[in-house]
């Protein structure tokens, strides 16, 4: 542990200044060759864990129908009011599709609480964290940006059902 | 020298000394400001585990030449309710002050811009006019963190100028001579006549000065950068005490005349310490040019071992500004006054009193 | 208190900066002296306070904090939402030690439900505190240090914060707003590689802040800067309401994991730093400490830390299982209730407070049956804490109220609310 002291309790070495400022100079210089922190974003990019909540994502089944029953309870629980679901009846075994889906993603605040009361697994964060909207319109995403295939998202479905 | 040069080459004395004039800036100041601007980054970035400017150029070389185009290009605001003629004079005063400073420097044996006997009194003199600059900024500015910010800076600045004259004196007083160009004549040879290991000769009295002279060395460094606002010492513009101080209200070119200005009396303080004490443009071990007897090649080599001891003394500032906290105002002053300025005193006595003996 | 109309407001405050010297007018008390207007958008005010300083040269005669440039209403909002859809607000408080509000508004609304949440959720809520304690005050001492010049120690303390935003990620997915803690327990389990990361982290982590502190703690620049500024007696600090840091900075042993233990606090070891003299740099010296206790907790709360469930069994309160909600029809029923009903707890108000880093954040709920709360308060320590500043810069210079400032870290997303 390092000293703690006080300006009457500083040695007299420490108290002219000089040998404290040569000390300190040569811890920078020490720094200044040590291996940095820093990440060349879009370089190198950064690769989130499974437990990552990036953009909320529909999961698509394998025969490109989503999930989704459109239950509403996404929408119900957000907290910032980003989730926009319009039910419709299909002849699938499920009855329900989301005519609609949007995800405002303006709004969105990346909680992942619409993936936690989800029923049927057909919401989940996904690892993506490249957003760039230009204007409002483009930050809503619709059913085409937000269908994503389940086997990109196997990782999450697995951390879900292993930890959560 | 090169103003006989240039007056072989045009035959008029108006443009001989207009291009002289015009030469420190564009081939040295300029080109010196640009790289101390990215080195400062880079240092900065380094010490504290980052990366710095990556992007223009090979690890960010070319980025200060982005940002003076940047600048360039900024619209150039003046509030309304600022005074615009001293407004708008300030940078150039502040300017003209640090770059006036160059005329005396000497950068080798062939070159200097006014080999005038008053050298080091000229230095001194002129970059007063730099705390002029600051006062009109911070007055113009009609701004209250900028005025707070150049009153700072004109006590600091007028402090700590006296230890810095009677450092320069004790030197004077040993050698005789104000002549920048004299002094660093004197001091050639080998290392071990630099001023700081007592200066030339043998004898006593070289080893009986040589801790008096490091600890002149020491108060010139200290007070020079004062004098140039770098940390500890930059309370005029603590960016988080006063915002920028003194020159918080500019934009544009006129902000990067300051900037250009702090940069060029980095330099310039850095010259005078180099020349004071460590040889000026004298190379610590002879000169390839004499070892193969290439006189022209004697010159360039000057030229680089100065500015090679100039750009180490404005990289420790550097090291300094990112390893230290700042001062206080009213601790700034008891450093100048209770410390440095007594102990420069004694130093002055005491070196005269071996010099006599 | 009287209504206050927007025309009133300058002169008001004016009042307010001459008020020690009454008798004198406002032209004749201007002439040597300025009125500063420091903030909202300084960069030492650290966020968006704003303060009247009334200056004699540099030397400062009055204070006037302004706040409520963040003000976002929270404790209203809350009125119009769920318990549970209140967890990712509580994130925007200390933004700073994200986690440590989660964990308080969590035990505040199990405080009153009457949930008891499993014990390995309590440890982890332990570690999580704990590391938030560590990542605010690295922010503080870091920022403290940059007030007074040295942007070098904010940076080498800002990458150690770094390694424990990263640990978050891992854990809960997010670096910053983390919304990690549910009622009745937390989100997910932690994982072994979040925890072998936290593992690494208080391995590594005090040689580097011993590293950080070697530039300043016996710099006597440094020292000289924070050493008798902004004193403030044992007292006054209690009569203002301080806790925390600072009032541990003031020498009153005061923290309530040791006052009123919350989760498993009562059986891990740790001390509590104290430093008398009230100033600067002994709160600087308190947040130091502090630091190092919490990497001493840390260390026994993993050695500790039992398996098992981290969500408490009470299927009307707290969510249930993911794969439970897949697969069976009472579970899908619960989850539908609790998430468009609320969590219903009995009728009553309750008062919970935890130690944050910025010292005692407590939530006052009224319930009134319903799934929101009928009222909600926030006791955020950095707005108390705040109330200290024009008695503490009374006196000092300009760049002393930055210092000053610094040292009472205060966060304004709490602060203003």
């Amino acid at each position: 542990m390092s000293v703690k002291r006080r300006e009457k309790d500083l040695t007299l070495l420490e108290k002219i200044y000089i040998p404290e400022i040569v000390k300190g100079l040569s811890l920078t210089l020490k720094s200044m060759f040590k291996p940095k922190f820093t990440l060349k974003y879009p370089e190198e990019k950064f690769i989130p864990p499974a437990s990552y909540r990036g953009r909320p994502v529909l999961v698509q089944e394998k025969d490109g129908h989503e999930r989704c029953v459109a239950c509403g309870l996404c929408s119900r629980v957000c907290p910032s009011l980003a989730i926009e679901v319009q039910a419709a009846e299909t002849e699938l075994e499920k009855e329900r599709y989301p005519e609609k889906f949007e995800i405002n993603m303006i709004r969105c605040i990346f909680c992942g609480f619409c993936e936690e009361v989800c029923p049927e697994e057909a919401i989940v964060m996904s690892k993506d964290y490249e957003m760039a909207f230009t204007n409002r319109e483009e930050a809503i995403y619709g059913k085409d940006k937000l269908l994503v295939p389940v086997e990109q998202l196997q990782d999450r479905i697995d951390f879900l059902r292993k930890y959560k | 020298m090169i103003y006989d040069y240039l007056y072989k080459l045009t035959g008029s004395e108006i443009w001989a000394g207009v291009i002289q004039s015009f030469f420190p800036l564009f081939l040295f100041i300029l080109p010196f400001a640009l790289f101390a601007v990215w080195l400062e980054r880079k240092v900065s970035a380094h010490m504290q585990d980052r990366l710095g400017p990556m992007r223009v150029g090979y690890h960010g070389a070319l980025q200060t030449i982005a940002d003076i185009l940047k600048l360039l290009q900024k619209e150039d605001i003046v509030a309304t309710e600022n005074d615009k003629p001293l407004f708008n004079l300030a940078p150039v005063i502040v300017f003209a002050g640090s770059y006036a400073v160059f005329a005396a420097i000497p950068f080798s044996g062939a070159f200097i811009g006014s080999n005038i006997d008053l050298g080091l009194f000229f230095i001194i003199a002129v970059s007063g006019l730099v705390v002029a600059g600051i006062l009109m900024a911070g007055w113009a500015s009609n701004n209250k963190y900028s005025l707070l910010g150049a009153m700072r800076s004109a006590a600091q600045i007028i402090s700590y100028e006296i230890p810095t004259i009677i450092v320069v004196l004790t030197i004077v007083m040993i050698t005789g001579t104000l002549s920048l160009y004299k002094l660093s004549e004197l001091q050639s040879g080998y290392f071990w006549n630099w001023m700081i290991f007592g200066g030339p000769g043998p004898g006593l009295h070289k080893f009986l000065f040589i801790p008096f002279m490091f600890i002149g060395f020491i108060i010139l460094y200290i007070s020079t950068l004062a004098e140039v606002n770098r940390t500890p010492f930059d309370i005029p513009e603590a960016e988080s005490e006063l915002v920028a101080g003194y020159h918080t209200e500019y934009s544009g070119m006129k902000f990067a005349m300051f900037f250009l200005a702090e940069y060029a009396n980095m330099f310039a303080v850095s010259a005078i310490v180099a020349a004071v004490f460590f040889g000026g443009y004298q190379s610590p071990f002879g000169y390839l040019g004499n070892a193969f007897n290439l006189p022209w090649l004697i010159p360039i080599e000057q030229f680089f071992w100065f500015t090679a001891k100039g750009l180490f003394f404005v990289f420790v500032q550097m090291w300094l500004r990112w390893t230290l906290p700042r001062l206080r105002v009213d601790q700034l002053m008891a450093v100048c006054w209770k410390y440095l300025i007594p102990i420069s005193f004694v130093n002055l006595i005491i070196v005269g009193l071996i010099s006599v003996l | 208190m009287e209504r206050v109309t927007k025309e009133e407001v300058p002169s008001k405050i004016l009042q307010a900066l001459l008020s020690t010297d009454s008798d004198i007018s406002v032209d004749g008390a201007l002439e040597n002296e300025m009125i500063l207007n420091m903030g909202p958008q300084h960069p030492a005010t650290h966020g968006v306070l704003r303060l009247l300083l009334r200056l004699d040269g540099e030397t400062v005669i009055a204070c006037v904090p302004e706040l409520g440039y963040l003000h976002r209403g929270y404790e209203k909002m809350a009125e119009n939402m769920t318990y549970y859809e209140f967890i990712p607000h509580t994130d925007r408080l200390d933004y700073l030690s994200p986690m440590a509000n989660n964990v308080a508004w969590a035990m505040a609304v199990e405080k009153l439900a009457g949930i008891e949440s499993p014990a390995r959720a309590q440890y982890i809520r332990m570690m999580i505190t704990e590391l938030a304690r560590i990542a605010s005050h690295l922010v503080a001492i870091g920022a403290l240090a940059m007030d007074v010049g040295a942007l070098t120690v904010f940076l080498w303390t800002l990458r150690e914060r770094e390694k424990i935003l990263d640990i978050w990620d891992i854990l809960c997915g997010a670096r910053f707003t983390n919304s990690y803690t549910r009622i009745g327990g937390v989100a997910n389990d932690a994982q072994p590689e979040a925890l072998a990361k936290v593992k690494w982290f208080i391995d590594q982590y005090e040689p580097n802040l011993d590293e950080c502190e070697k530039l300043i703690n016996t710099n006597r620049i440094f020292i000289e800067r924070l050493d008798g500024v902004g004193v403030i007696s044992a007292q006054d600090a209690i009569e203002i309401g301080f806790t925390g840091p600072n009032l541990r900075g003031s020498g009153v042993e005061f923290d309530l994991r040791r006052a009123t233990p919350y989760l498993f606090y009562n059986e891990i070891d740790f001390n509590i730093p104290v430093y008398k003299e009230g100033d600067c740099l002994a709160r600087y010296f308190v947040r130091a400490d502090e630091t190092r206790e919490s990497i001493k907790i840390i260390r026994q709360v993993l050695d500790k830390m039992p398996q098992g469930e981290v969500l408490a069994n009470s299927p009307k309160k707290v969510l249930p299982k993911k794969t439970e909600i897949y697969s069976k029809m009472e579970e899908l029923i619960h989850d539908f209730m609790i998430v468009n009903f609320g969590i219903n707890p009995p009728v009553g108000e309750v008062y919970s407070a935890v130690e944050n880093p910025k010292g005692e954040l407590g939530f006052y709920l009224v319930s009134n049956g319903e799934g929101r709360p009928w009222k909600c308060k926030i006791r955020s320590p950095s707005m108390v804490n705040l109330q200290a500043l024009p008695m503490l810069v009374k006196g000092h210079m300009v760049s002393d109220v930055v210092a000053i400032i610094g040292s009472i870290d205060p966060v304004m997303g709490e602060a203003d609310k």
